[in-house]
């Protein structure tokens, strides 16, 4: 069965017309070449699929394309602009929070999510927006105190760097 | 990858019953997708019809009715349940079972109906629930009933819905007096875990303690024996009483996450907690 979608992807309209079946991570990766969300477990466990819909971090292997129509999704793709990166990747980029990479999308993404609904959060609030988030490299140390400093709040600075 | 299937919308209640009358027993009714479709992509479940209750009006939202307690929408997500202020104030114990469920991905899609239609025996949300005392509004081919969440269970993965019937709306009734409920989960870690034992205890200012447990019976349970035992007295005696008749009444499994005797002394210990917890959340609100 195939159904007309509309989807607005990284501020840009889409229209497009997917099976049924088709989940929004295929439809990203594959009709649409946005690589930067991948496929870990498949199952919404690693969150290396993370994107938001309509500003809020999902697993997009648990969302069928079909079901984003009219809604507005973000991927990692669209926080830059041309070579100026997002403060969150800057951020991850200046800490080292990152080893392979394979989960850095999903992070950024939740970091993003977090930091638009709670621009000052605290450390405890960051691990629990990334714990949804699995990374076999850094540990999340750096991961967290890459999120910390792109907090608004310099109180919450000085309590990321802390240890 | 998931299989190929066909995926309708249901605009109504009407829309999404006909529409699984007409998918047969190869439809399901999907909110979240979070259980579904991790099924779906393990081969386990192999619909051939998914029916898409979202956009039916009314199934997405929290109602507060003074008075009348809560009408909550079967497809609203579970992060909307815990950012909901009355149900952070007034009804702690259910946002806190909320919160408990998956990631913050994972609240962001999966549903408060989807968490009990899945019937899981470790289900977050039915110990809440079940103190609670709430009531499931359904429509299906027959006329929509209203089922007490206590005859709502029939074993694992099972439901007392027929075929083609959907849930509409959790209602939970406004309780007599001030309450204070705690719910404890023992998972191997914070987040994105099933719980091995979980309890829920609501305290009340007029005497009544109800707890419920989760992921030891082949169902979601109240034990009225326990909080029997604390109608009278609330001593550390009679605590301890109550949580032994918590064992007493489990009877867990042995699976990958745990032993059924492990579970079984857990259920004892986290029951204790659960109590005492309620009981000086309770007290402090200065109404007992």
């Amino acid at each position: 069965m195939l159904h007309n979608i509309e989807i607005t992807v990284n501020g840009k309209l889409v229209k497009a017309r997917v099976s049924s079946h088709m989940r929004l991570l295929d439809f990203l990766r594959e009709e649409l070449d946005l690589i930067g969300a991948k496929e870990g477990c498949g199952k919404g466990e690693c969150g290396a699929c993370t994107v938001l819909v309509d500003s809020k971090p999902v697993n997009s292997c648990l969302m069928l394309a079909v079901e984003a129509n009219g809604r507005e999704v973000l991927t990692v793709e669209g926080l830059s602009e041309g070579d100026s990166l997002d403060p969150i990747q800057q951020s991850i980029v200046d800490n080292s929070a990152l080893q392979c990479g394979y989960c850095t999308p999903g992070i950024v993404m939740s970091a993003k999510g977090l930091l638009l609904r709670n621009p000052s959060p605290t450390r405890d609030e960051v691990v629990e927006a990334i714990s949804g988030n699995l990374c076999r490299c850094t540990g999340y140390a750096r991961v967290i105190d890459a999120i910390m400093q792109v907090s608004v709040s310099s109180e919450s600075q000085d309590k990321g760097s802390e240890r | 990858m998931l299989l190929p299937f066909d995926y309708v919308r249901a605009q109504s209640k009407e829309d999404a019953v006909s529409f699984a009358i007409e998918a047969g027993p190869n439809g399901r009714f999907l909110a979240g997708g979070t259980d579904l479709f991790v099924r779906m992509y393990d081969r386990q479940q192999r619909p051939k019809t998914l029916i898409d209750v979202k956009e039916i009006e009314g199934i997405e939202g929290v109602e507060c009715r003074n008075g009348q307690g809560l009408s909550i929408g079967a497809a609203s997500p579970l992060n909307m349940l815990v950012g909901n202020t009355t149900i952070r104030s007034e009804y702690g114990l259910l946002a806190q079972a909320a919160h408990s469920v998956g990631s913050l991905q994972v609240r962001n899609r999966a549903s408060i109906g989807g968490n009990i239609c899945n019937a899981s025996p470790a289900a977050d949300t039915a110990p809440a629930l079940l103190v609670y005392e709430a009531e499931i509004e359904t429509w299906g081919p027959r006329k929509p009933r209203l089922i007490p969440i206590s005859e709502f269970f029939t074993g694992p993965g099972s439901t007392i819905l027929e075929h083609g019937e959907f849930v509409y709306k959790i209602r939970i009734p406004q309780p007599d007096t001030k309450s204070y409920g705690v719910y404890l989960k023992l998972g191997r870690t914070n987040s994105v875990d099933l719980s091995i034992v979980s309890v829920a205890c609501l305290a009340l200012a007029g005497g009544e303690v109800r707890i419920a447990l989760g992921a030891v019976a082949p169902t979601p349970i109240r034990v009225r024996e326990a909080e029997s035992i604390l109608l009278s007295r609330k001593d550390e005696e009679a605590i301890a009483l109550a949580a032994a008749a918590a064992k007493e009444t489990a009877v867990p499994i042995s699976d990958v996450r745990a032993s059924d005797r492990y579970r079984l002394d857990m259920v004892e210990v986290l029951t204790k907690n659960a109590i005492e917890q309620a009981l000086a959340g309770l007290a402090a609100t200065g109404e007992v």
